[in-house]
């Protein structure tokens, strides 16, 4: 196989990992267990289900470590093109996965309070409650934050997709938006919480950008001849 | 692909950077230091919590600003990665590493930051609480914001001692400009040890002014020497083969 398909296809692997694993520790478990508003009925759920709330935990830091992966994998297939750019999109995804490493603390703290203990007998269990439960919103807050870094890295990603000549130009453009549909996103989540659902499902169509260029990636590979073509 | 390559011209790659530089200098300085400043009473959580529930878009406008910094840190990182490559192999990489983890530290610190917001206006969830406890609660968050903060500024330290290093190995920025750099990265370090770096306060920042100050004017009026920094790049090339 030529060398580009390979790296093509073994970034698209990496991708669809991602893609496949991020939605259980970001979106299914949280809507399980957590009860916005109401600290018992919170630990009640998570104390029940504490092995689905670990692995959540754990999921996540596997996200990371998948995402580090995943700079990698495109900076093997696209530092031919602009070293420079390809170096920035690999910044914007280690800076993301450590904020991302260090935001799981916040679920791990919240669960240490969940469970009590005998140092923590001081406090009543609304309070150890009320405490965790503050825990696990720095945690979605630390989500959001990370949610600008999501966005971030697909700027030098689309630019150099754009640029590359064996992938579609048009993935490149809406790998682009996709960058600043993340950073919109985010914003909202900051100064307008309450219209954050909605904004989550208008953004849609440009948050599917990633997932287009993962099925590209994996799929189709690159575009060989494209390449050849360029060499003569 | 025309896309313009640091060979074509490393003065628009130094420019960019200051520019970069300065953007991110200036948020952080206002949104870690100037704003909270005006905020933040160190002794007292009940003055603290009301200063920030009347200026909550102030405070707000403050978490922002720190948050923005990094991205530009980010850029002009790997913009000196690329314009210190003809000087060494291995120290600009290094340099950029320690650089990324300041900027971890600082995002994290900008997470800290909005503990306070989540703890003094949910009055449902921590309803368990007392209210001093609540404005203790926040002054804690709003402390190791602080603390995150610095422990970003130590690795920042780092990086001016490494780029410090590498300017003054290099034939396309001053010498002096790289000892200074690399005495304001000493400054940062005496945050370390908390203690020493309340002793010597603000004498350890103040050593940052001359090196920074320098550099990021260096930077924006005059970039680098174009012609040096290829034949410097072409003997790294040709000492490399």
């Amino acid at each position: 196989m030529n060398p580009t398909v390979k790296a093509a296809r073994i970034a698209g692997f990496v991708y669809l990992s991602m893609v496949v694993t991020a939605p259980f520790g970001l979106i299914y478990v949280p809507s399980k267990l957590i009860v916005r508003g109401n600290a018992a009925a919170t630990a009640n759920n998570i104390l029940a289900h504490e092995t689905m709330f670990r692995l959540s935990i754990f999921g996540d830091l596997i996200g990371q470590v998948i995402f580090i992966c995943l700079g990698i994998a495109l900076y093997r297939l696209l530092s031919k093109v602009n070293k420079t750019w390809a170096a920035l999109m690999v910044a914007f995804v280690l800076v993301s996965a450590a904020v991302g490493f260090l935001d799981t603390l916040n679920n791990i703290a919240a669960l240490i309070l969940f469970r009590g203990g005998e140092f923590l007998t001081v406090f009543d269990k609304p309070q150890r409650d009320a405490l965790a439960m503050f825990f696990l919103r720095l945690h979605s807050q630390g989500i959001s934050i990370d949610e600008i870094f999501w966005g971030l890295w697909l700027f030098p990603f689309g630019l150099l997709v754009f640029r590359s000549g064996f992938l579609p130009r048009w993935l490149g453009v809406w790998l682009m938006i996709n960058c600043f549909g993340y950073v919109v996103l985010s914003v909202i989540g900051f100064f307008f919480p309450a219209y954050n659902d909605k904004a989550f499902l208008y953004l849609q169509p440009v948050l599917f950008g990633e997932l287009a260029i993962m099925l590209w990636l994996l799929i189709r590979g690159a575009n060989v001849t494209a390449l050849s073509a360029e060499a003569v | 692909m025309t896309a313009r390559t640091i060979e074509a011209s490393p003065k628009f790659y130094a420019r960019m950077a200051g520019i970069c530089y300065l953007l991110g200098a200036q948020t952080s300085v206002f949104g870690q230091m100037v704003i909270p400043g005006r905020l933040v009473v160190s002794g007292s959580a009940a003055t603290t919590a009301a200063n920030i529930l009347a200026h909550e878009s102030l405070y707000r406008f403050a978490v922002v600003l720190a948050f923005i910094t990094v991205p530009f840190h980010v850029v002009w990182t790997i913009l000196f990665l690329k314009l210190f490559k003809p000087v060494s192999r291995s120290i600009p990489l290094l340099a950029a590493f320690v650089m990324l983890l300041a900027c971890a530290m600082w995002t994290l610190s900008v997470l800290f930051s909005l503990g306070p917001l989540l703890v003094l206006k949910s009055t449902s969830s921590l309803s368990a609480f007392a209210t001093e406890q609540m404005q203790a609660l926040a002054l804690v968050l709003i402390k190791l914001n602080g603390q995150a903060y610095d422990i970003g500024l130590v690795f920042f330290g780092l990086w001016c001692i490494l780029i410090g290093y590498l300017i003054s190995e290099s034939t396309f920025l001053p010498r002096t400009i790289g000892v200074l750099y690399a005495v304001a990265g000493l400054g940062y370090l005496t945050l370390l040890w908390q203690p020493l770096a309340h002793y010597l306060y603000p004498y350890n920042l103040a050593l940052a002014g001359p090196g920074e100050v320098s550099l990021l004017v260096w930077l924006l009026v005059k970039g680098v020497n174009n012609e040096r920094w290829k034949a410097q790049a072409e003997a790294a090339d040709l000492l490399g083969q």
